[in-house]
């Protein structure tokens, strides 16, 4: 295919050129970034999230919330089996619903209907999970799956049995990179699992959205013997209301709030990843779920930020060098750690600084060779005139 | 569609100066220096001011869209986001709005494509074939037959394919409950199976609909720009060229904020306007290349371009024109010194107040007010007001200074005064007048002496 994208081309062509094989700062978003399994820095967070429990993670935005979401459900794909959570990626549909004052309902409805994409997608990268069911335990989850999936499960299977291509069922299906299950099953395995649905005209029937998450529920635990399930909540700060109110994510979240231990009981964890402007406001209404215990807040030091650009340095070059020093002018040491003191002590920022440094130096006419000191301050007087004025609570971070 | 091969513009190269009337603008585009950013894959809101050059941009943008020979290398939607009313909440129901009008000229803009291109439809695959027909039976409002009637003619190419897809009936890809998210991810697929590179969302003329209520339409904006699942589905990208007036507002917005949307200044560095009209100076004459040297040798001309043009091409270009013109109609010799004079006399940079906003531009620079005194700000918006019109050194004096509505003529007047007494004051504001908005304050062209009886403001509307 023919691509026009001069900027994209003259920058992969210099990284080439210095020994990195993608660029490593390209991609923001953590849930779209089909790298990030290789560069993932470990962060002590996690330790907390992990576990049967409630928990919660606070971060401003580009704090790294959806990475570290994106790295606990990776926890749960270890191995082949089902003795893990199953993890299903709750970033409320505002959208979808058209407000942001969802009743419990509209939230068991979304849930249920990603639960199910998540498991279809699940499913078809281990289709044994499915094969050696019986009949009638089969029929339940074709039944619960019929019940909440966006379209026709029909034309998923035809998707799979045409292109056996499970990255574009994950895309049509609307789930991160997160959710590319590594090992993914032999074509003729996957064909085996299309072809093992029998009478696929069956429709279900109209059910209520407690019927249907209820389903789902038993699928997962009962039926595939799942240990557990944990509810990821991600992206409250999506809506126009949400985003500038920190009361309005608390209104939101109200409704799954009041069940959280009574799922509890069901093996149903909530873990959420929320702006950290709505830590106080949660914590003032729903102190028994918001105990220190319970909450983290998502902190960067510079080492650790370093670290991240270390770590993707070492992913690009597939190991040959794991510092920026490697590409830049023997005048310039310990770039990442110089970089990560000047940008905001967030990941996002720091992938943004970084970038901008490798784009000042492709665009300079003489741009063969190292990166010099001149891009770097090029980059950080871009930096300094556009960094957003997100307030950042210094005792905090 | 991409530009095709264009007769020489000659001078007219030098007419409105308004790229959407210049067919032939590929032809000397020069890029910005953030141009890489503007074409880069991921979801752009581009600022500038007036005449910065973002239509130019846009075009740029948009014919990088298509191959050599005309095929497209994505979906290309021109849409941009509805007014909202005054009083209307800038809510996510009012966004929801809004992206079903984007799905539906998302819907359009395939049916037009596949119609000139069908074969694009024919090469993909079952299972992107069913998806699109799918979208476009879903997302398309009105009346198929009444929107594209034109495309329907058994001569076009996609005369059979565009039939077949509104009368048959398209599988179901996703039930009504699903959200946009879901049908955005298919739509996308479903393109990417046909050989595209997705989807691309040119929005541009933004300002156009801020005069209805320019805080209200930024209101809107920043909320579709804050509903982040718009702008972090793989393969839907968005370009948004809009004024630098909003640039404040909209940096607030969540996506910008956040960084979902990426945000581009549209700035030009002098050597960038020097070869920006030097190529335009170069297609009107007919010549492979050109150096402003050649058009006027005087050592203060180019100062004096920077000046009056400021870092705004479309100024750069207006205070060329006149001398381009000459230069043709007079043997292409060099203009000289006096010639110059006399032309940039007749041909001032345009001058422009805002009352409201208490902003001052000449041609293409922004007047520093810091530097004005509040006396001469106050003489320079009189003179605006009565541009063109002799106005009297005691008029200004009662008029601005003392603010009176009757001008004594006589020494019983109240608060009369001898000419003796305010005319050095008044001097000395127009000097630091002439200094401030002049190009050349030793030779002013904007603001000129009438000799006894007083001075003009020469305004080209």
């Amino acid at each position: 295919m023919e691509s026009t994208f001069d900027a994209a081309t003259s920058l992969l062509w210099w990284l080439n050129s210095v020994g990195l094989h993608f660029d490593p700062f390209d991609t923001l978003n953590a849930a779209d970034d089909p790298h990030l399994s290789e560069y993932l820095v470990e962060h002590e967070i996690f330790a907390r999230l992990w576990g049967n429990d409630l928990a919660w993670v606070f971060a401003p935005p580009g704090g790294g919330k959806t990475a570290l979401r994106c790295r606990v459900t990776q926890a749960c794909w270890i191995g082949q089996e089902t003795n893990r959570p199953f993890p299903l990626p709750y970033l409320p549909p505002f959208l979808s619903w058209g407000s942001v004052a969802p009743t419990l309902e509209d939230h068991l409805a979304a849930l249920a209907q990603v639960t199910a994409r998540a498991l279809l997608l699940a499913l078809a990268y281990r289709p044994h999970w499915t094969l050696r069911l019986s009949a009638p335990a089969r029929q339940e989850v074709h039944h619960a799956l019929v019940m909440s999936l966006p379209g026709t499960l029909k034309n998923y299977l035809d998707l799979c049995r045409q292109t056996t291509d499970l990255q574009l069922l994950r895309r049509v299906l609307d789930l991160d990179h997160a959710f590319a299950l590594p090992n993914p099953p032999e074509r003729e395995q996957l064909l085996a699992w299309c072809d093992g649905w029998g009478d696929l005209s069956v429709m279900a029937e109209h059910s209520a959205p407690q019927a249907r998450w209820e389903a789902l529920h038993f699928v997962l635990l009962d039926i595939l013997q799942f240990e557990n399930l944990y509810v990821l909540l991600d992206g409250l700060d999506a809506a126009p209301e949400t985003s500038a109110a920190p009361e309005a994510v608390v209104d939101v979240l109200a409704p799954l709030l009041e069940q959280a231990a009574g799922w509890r009981q069901q093996n149903v964890y909530l873990k959420g990843f929320l702006p950290l402007d709505t830590q106080t406001p949660l914590g003032a209404r729903f102190p028994q779920l918001f105990s220190s215990q319970q909450t983290s807040v998502l902190k960067w030091t510079v080492p650790l930020l370093a670290e991240v650009t270390r770590r993707r340095v070492d992913a690009a070059s597939k190991g040959a060098f794991d510092s920026l020093d490697a590409i830049a002018s023997p005048a310039l040491r310990d770039l990442e750690a110089w970089l990560a003191a000047e940008a905001l002590p967030m990941p996002r920022e720091l992938l943004v600084l970084t970038r901008r440094v490798l784009q000042e130096h492709v665009t300079t006419a003489d741009s063969i060779g190292l990166l010099q000191e001149v891009d770097v301050q090029r980059a950080l007087r871009w930096y300094q005139a556009q960094r957003p004025k997100i307030t950042l609570l210094d005792d905090r971070i | 569609m991409p530009d095709t091969p264009l007769d020489a513009p000659g001078l007219s190269a030098f007419g409105s100066l308004r790229a959407e009337d210049e067919p032939w603008l590929r032809a000397c585009f020069t890029l910005p220096a953030e141009f890489e950013r503007v074409i880069a894959p991921r979801s752009t809101i581009i600022f500038g001011g007036p005449g910065s050059g973002k239509t130019a941009l846009h075009q740029e943008t948009r014919a990088r869209c298509f191959r050599a020979d005309g095929w497209p290398l994505r979906l290309l939607v021109d849409w941009r986001p509805a007014p909202l009313a005054p009083s209307a909440p800038a809510d996510i129901a009012w966004v929801k709005q809004q992206a079903e009008q984007l799905f539906d000229r998302c819907a359009a803009t395939l049916a037009e494509m596949l119609a000139q291109s069908p074969a694009i439809y024919a090469d993909a695959p079952l299972w992107a074939q069913a998806r699109l027909a799918w979208f476009i039976h879903q997302c398309l409002k009105g009346d198929p037959y009444l929107r594209f009637g034109a495309l329907l003619d058994p001569a076009q190419p996609g005369c059979v394919l565009l039939t077949q897809l509104f009368t048959r009936p398209a599988p179901t890809s996703l039930f009504s409950e699903a959200g946009p998210e879901q049908v955005i991810a298919e739509l996308t697929n479903a393109l990417r199976a046909t050989g595209l590179e997705g989807i691309w969302v040119l929005s541009d003329g933004l300002e156009d609909w801020s005069g209805v209520d320019a805080a209200a339409y930024v209101r809107g904006l920043g909320a579709f720009l804050s509903t982040l699942p718009l702008f972090e589905k793989a393969g839907l990208i968005y370009k948004l060229w809009a004024p630098l007036t909003f640039e404040a507002e909209l940096s607030r917005a969540g996506g910008l904020a956040r960084r979902r949307v990426d945000s581009v200044r549209l700035q030009w560095e002098l050597a960038a306007l020097r070869q920006l009209v030097e190529c335009r100076v170069a297609l009107a004459l007919g010549e492979p290349q050109f150096d402003l040297a050649q058009l006027c040798p005087v050592a203060e001309f180019l100062p004096w371009l920077e000046k009056a043009g400021g870092d705004v091409p479309r100024a750069w270009l207006d205070q060329l024109a006149p001398l381009v013109k000459y230069y043709a109609a007079h043997g292409r010799q060099p203009l000289d010194a006096k010639t110059w004079l006399r032309l940039r006399r007749e041909h001032p940079p345009r001058i422009y107040l805002d009352e409201t906003s208490t902003r001052v531009l000449v041609g293409g620079r922004e007047i520093d007010l810091e530097d004005l005194p509040a006396k001469s700000y106050e003489m320079l918006r009189y003179l605006y007001q009565h541009a063109g019109e002799v106005v009297g050194k005691g008029e200004l004096y009662y008029q601005c200074y003392l603010g009176l509505e009757r001008i004594p003529r006589t020494a019983e007047d109240k608060d009369y005064a001898s000419p003796k007494d305010y005319e050095g004051l008044i001097d000395t504001s127009l000097w630091r007048l002439r200094r401030a908005i002049e190009p050349d304050p030793a030779q002013p062209v904007l603001l000129v002496s009438k000799r006894g009886h007083g001075v003009v403001l020469n305004v080209r509307w």
